[in-house]
């Protein structure tokens, strides 16, 4: 265990000595945590039979790798979320966005338009700008609109779905509505109790860079570990409920677009690929594919799991449902109109 | 995670994960390779920030206590999960549970379209490159023009590459399968294609490359429906390592 050298100019006096308990001779957490390295490093030979059922292998392989296919996005997002606290000053949101929900959650939702990746960086953006005094609403349509209609994604789905530009244009529609009425009715009926800020309180001041690590470290950990629960979330329910059972209900309308929608949360693929699922599922109709690229963006097991995590169950239980309902009617309507 | 040493150690287990699977051919296992820069400029950054953590740990003991929560523990998981088992890429269990379906196809080419004319723009006569040599198709391309241009495949030695999923009962021979993806494993999606005239019984998840020629799908039986399966009449047969990356592209970048 490091110690403070005498020599060092820390002033005792001001930390509270019973507050931390005291020395124990057992190991510490992060000596736990090599110890279970090396256990599993010996271990995966022996274990590797016992491990080695092909439907255990197939969870331990999906879950692995939505981990590891969310984990740079979850950096960039909270790499943004450190350099905002970093440099916006606390009352600077507040006085610069509209006060009128009207205004300030459209104009929240389009400016998804310029962070381009996938949802996973945009959470903790989101509970950022809400601890920044950004208000809830602005900051959730926000959040869900930036994973679905930014410049990446509407590429991919251009070439996921060539010559078919209106499938663009009605996921752009559609997403964006979502984000919007979603904004407005959370700024209509939301509860200020419903977002738990003690996830967000820190030790403010100090540098900025000590501000911008602070906050991308703890806020790393904090979602990440809830990441990791909505991966193992996902490939569980991918291994115990075969993608077949999709087949039965392509040519029903109405459960087509039930199914695909469920697929979509279940599935938990970054925006920026689910174009490409979407285009393969075409024993579906256009209108139930649109559902699937308009809910996976904005609900799924791992963005539930996130969302808890930063902004607490009380939250997480009202939001995911709200925004599941709004973006299959949307969807749906959507679909109606433009395919 | 209450002290920094612990948050440290986290931050390094996934910091270090990252850039090894964005150094190493592993990765491709579970995503795209083009994930990979992104994993190494992830992995860095949390390296980085790891080392903040712990020069400050010796710095201030105590006085910023910033305490973490318990779920961050999750994340060792998992870096865990792939030193204790090291998942393999899909295979034939994962396989097996999807339905054959149609190929991810270009949707602008409906059957009625499907004219000599598009066909020869979209799919262009397969030249073997010697005589007597098999033309390499990806299966994602086989399927394709065996649903939209099934001619084009007619009276051409053709090679594929896949791993071996048993076949449903009551059918002959076994499919060849082969994922692809657009993202990560967890989109991926089966590619099969049947292939008969093996003589030799082949264990699920063998890879093999299979040279052989086209055939007119059907079910065996007048009365029924052709089968929803592509078929391959196998000439000749070799067994391979897992090719890398083990999954075809989903989509062309």
């Amino acid at each position: 265990m490091a110690r403070t050298l005498p020599h060092d100019d820390q002033d005792w006096s001001d930390v509270d000595r019973r507050e931390e308990p005291p020395e124990r001779v057992t190991l510490p957490a992060f000596g736990w945590l090599a110890l279970a390295f090396v256990v599993a490093f010996y271990l995966r030979g022996s274990l590797a039979t016992l491990l080695d059922g092909p439907a255990l292998g197939t969870w331990t392989t999906i879950f692995v790798s939505i981990s590891v296919q969310a984990l740079p996005f979850l950096v960039l997002g909270v790499v943004l979320s450190g350099a905002i606290t970093a440099l916006v000053p606390p009352s600077w949101l507040a006085r610069t966005l509209p006060k009128q929900p009207l205004v300030a959650v459209p104009a929240a939702g389009l400016a998804g338009v310029a962070l381009p990746g996938c949802e996973c960086g945009a959470v903790p953006i989101a509970g950022r700008l809400t601890a920044r005094g950004a208000p809830p609403a602005a900051a959730l349509a926000f959040m869900l609109a930036a994973p679905a209609i930014n410049p990446v994604v509407l590429v991919s789905t251009a070439v996921a779905f060539p010559g078919r530009p209106e499938m663009v244009a009605a996921r752009f529609i559609a997403s964006l509505a979502t984000a919007v009425v979603v904004g407005l009715l959370w700024a209509r009926l939301g509860r200020e109790t419903w977002i738990d800020r003690t996830r967000h309180r820190l030790v403010e001041g100090g540098s900025r860079w000590r501000s911008f690590t602070e906050v991308a470290q703890h806020d790393f950990l904090h979602a990440g570990g809830w990441l990791v629960l909505g991966a193992m979330t996902a490939a569980t329910l991918q291994v115990v409920v075969p993608r077949s059972v999709l087949d039965g209900v392509a040519d029903h309308e109405v459960l087509a677009v039930v199914a695909l929608a469920g697929l979509a949360v279940v599935l938990a693929v970054c925006s920026e690929a689910d174009a490409f699922v979407a285009a393969s599922l075409n024993q579906f109709s256009l209108t139930a594919r649109l559902v699937f690229m308009v809910v996976g963006p904005v609900v799924d097991l791992k963005l539930v799991a996130l969302q808890t995590g930063v902004f607490g169950r009380r939250f997480a239980l009202r939001f995911a449902p709200l925004t599941l309902a709004t973006a299959i009617i949307l969807g749906w309507v959507v679909g109606w109109w433009l395919l | 995670v209450s002290d920094r040493r612990s948050q440290a150690s986290l931050l390094i287990t996934v910091g270090v994960m990252a850039l090894y699977l964005g150094a190493s051919d592993a990765a491709l296992a579970y995503v795209k390779a083009g994930l990979q820069p992104l994993l190494l400029v992830s992995g860095g950054m949390l390296v980085g920030l790891a080392v903040v953590a712990v020069v400050r740990s010796g710095r201030d003991q105590d006085r910023h206590q910033s305490h973490g929560p318990q779920v961050a523990w999750l994340l060792a998981l998992p870096p865990l999960a792939l030193v204790l088992i090291a998942p393999p890429a899909l295979g034939a269990f994962a396989a097996s549970r999807q339905a054959i379906q149609p190929p991810p196809v270009s949707q602008t080419v409906s059957t009625d379209e499907a004219a000599a004319g598009v066909d020869q723009a979209l799919f262009p006569p397969l030249i073997p490159p010697g005589k007597g040599a098999a033309v390499p198709l990806t299966l994602a391309e086989y399927l394709v023009r065996d649903y939209e241009a099934p001619h084009s495949l007619a009276g051409v030695r053709i090679r594929l590459v896949g791993f071996v999923t048993p076949q449903r009962p009551g059918h002959d021979g076994y499919l060849l399968t082969r994922f692809a993806i657009n993202c990560c494993a967890a989109d991926a999606t089966a590619l099969k294609v049947a292939v008969h005239g093996d003589p030799v019984p082949r264990a699920p998840d063998t890879w093999l490359e299979v040279e052989g020629r086209w055939q007119q799908r059907t079910s065996g039986d007048p009365d029924q429906p052709a089968s929803e399966t592509p078929l391959l009449l196998a000439e000749s047969i070799r067994m391979i390592k897992q090719p890398s990356p083990p999954y075809e592209s989903g989509f062309p970048f």
